[in-house]
């Protein structure tokens, strides 16, 4: 099991998912991902796992993310030691499990990796250079964009009544992102694969977290999928470990 | 349902995307008359035929450039305005600048 602390009353840490209390509604236990409470089981583990593996929406919206801007965005993080894609719409896993997303040829969005323990993106003493660096400038998304993932073996089939992309693993492999509107707002969809099972992450503007949970949700129903929460992802990694990883 | 190339993004719906209106050479502030900056910013040609529009992909809020015949609805060519701006016009400094020059 995660090391993550156990959040009795999510209601008691600085910052909670819009959606928490949705999810302590239907019964979720939290757990605390910096000062995020981030809802870990919304059934049982084996429930929840089971879920995940068809098909599961889960909130992500505890984990930490980031990005960076401007021109000279390239070049500060590399002198940082991330990995860049070399392309807009690629994103590129790091070996400490941070996920980085090109989406355009100068910014990038920066995500926590699933395990919540590499959160700490930059030093305080690289973000207070990065005011002078050239035109390079941090990105605050904590605040500005929701994250979901839908993950299992018919994330795709089911995203195709939302979305006019093919997110078919031949059209859309690992590691592709697009861009694009799923049921009527602007999303960001990148592909990350929990080991064999797909997994599809999906930002959007944060004041629309719960219209875009609730519409997921209702085209999951035809396929049974349903809530799950991070621990079923922690399962899915584990036991089909990512050979990238 | 129409689809458009984004240079940035592929091809996508055309209901991702919003029409900016027609490309124009931007006449130099410094030397143009009022009348002609007036054209520039107000006024639309709305010419028949090959065109170059302004198009916006909004999930990505990227502006591009797109060659369309107005009558016939063929796109010829999509491309990024950084084919045609090298740099940014910066009106503020380069007025700032001309005040103090005088």
């Amino acid at each position: 099991m995660s090391e993550l602390p156990v959040v009795q009353d999510p209601g008691s840490l600085p910052r909670r998912s819009p959606l928490y209390r949705l999810h302590l509604a239907t019964g979720a236990s939290f757990r605390q991902v910096e000062d995020n409470a981030v809802p870990y089981l919304m059934a049982s583990l084996p429930g929840d796992t089971a879920t995940a593996r068809q098909l599961g929406l889960v909130d992500l919206c505890g984990l930490t993310k980031t990005g960076v801007k401007g021109p000279g965005a390239p070049a500060w993080l590399q002198q940082k030691r991330f990995q860049l894609p070399a392309e807009p719409n690629l994103a590129v896993l790091q070996p400490n499990g941070v996920l980085v997303a090109r989406l355009s040829f100068d910014e990038f969005l920066i995500l926590g990796d699933l395990k919540g323990q590499s959160s700490a993106f930059f030093d305080p003493e690289d973000i207070r250079l990065l005011d002078s660096a050239p035109q390079a400038y941090l990105l605050p998304r904590g605040d500005s964009h929701c994250w979901l993932g839908v993950v299992g073996a018919q994330a795709s089939k089911m995203l195709v009544k939302l979305c006019a992309i093919d997110l078919g693993s031949e059209q859309f492999p690992d590691f592709v992102i697009a861009q694009t509107i799923i049921a009527d707002i602007s999303v960001i969809v990148i592909r990350h694969d929990l080991g064999l099972t797909p997994c599809f992450y999906l930002l959007a503007d944060i004041a629309s977290t719960e219209y875009l949970w609730e519409v997921l949700l209702d085209a999951m129903l035809e396929f049974v999928g349903g809530g799950v929460g991070l621990a079923a992802l922690h399962t899915l990694l584990e036991q089909e470990p990512v050979s990238a990883m | 349902m129409k689809q458009l190339r984004c240079p940035l993004n592929g091809l996508r719906n055309i209901s991702e995307f919003i029409y900016g209106g027609e490309y124009h050479d931007v006449p130099d502030y410094r030397s143009c008359s009022s009348r002609d900056w007036s054209e520039h910013v107000f006024f639309a040609e709305t010419k028949a035929g090959w065109v170059i529009e302004w198009w916006c992909h909004l999930p990505t809020s990227y502006w591009f450039l797109v060659e369309r015949n107005t009558v016939s609805d063929e796109i010829r060519r999509s491309f990024p305005s950084s084919d045609l701006y090298q740099e940014r016009v910066d009106f503020s400094r380069a007025l700032a600048r001309e005040k103090q020059s005088e």
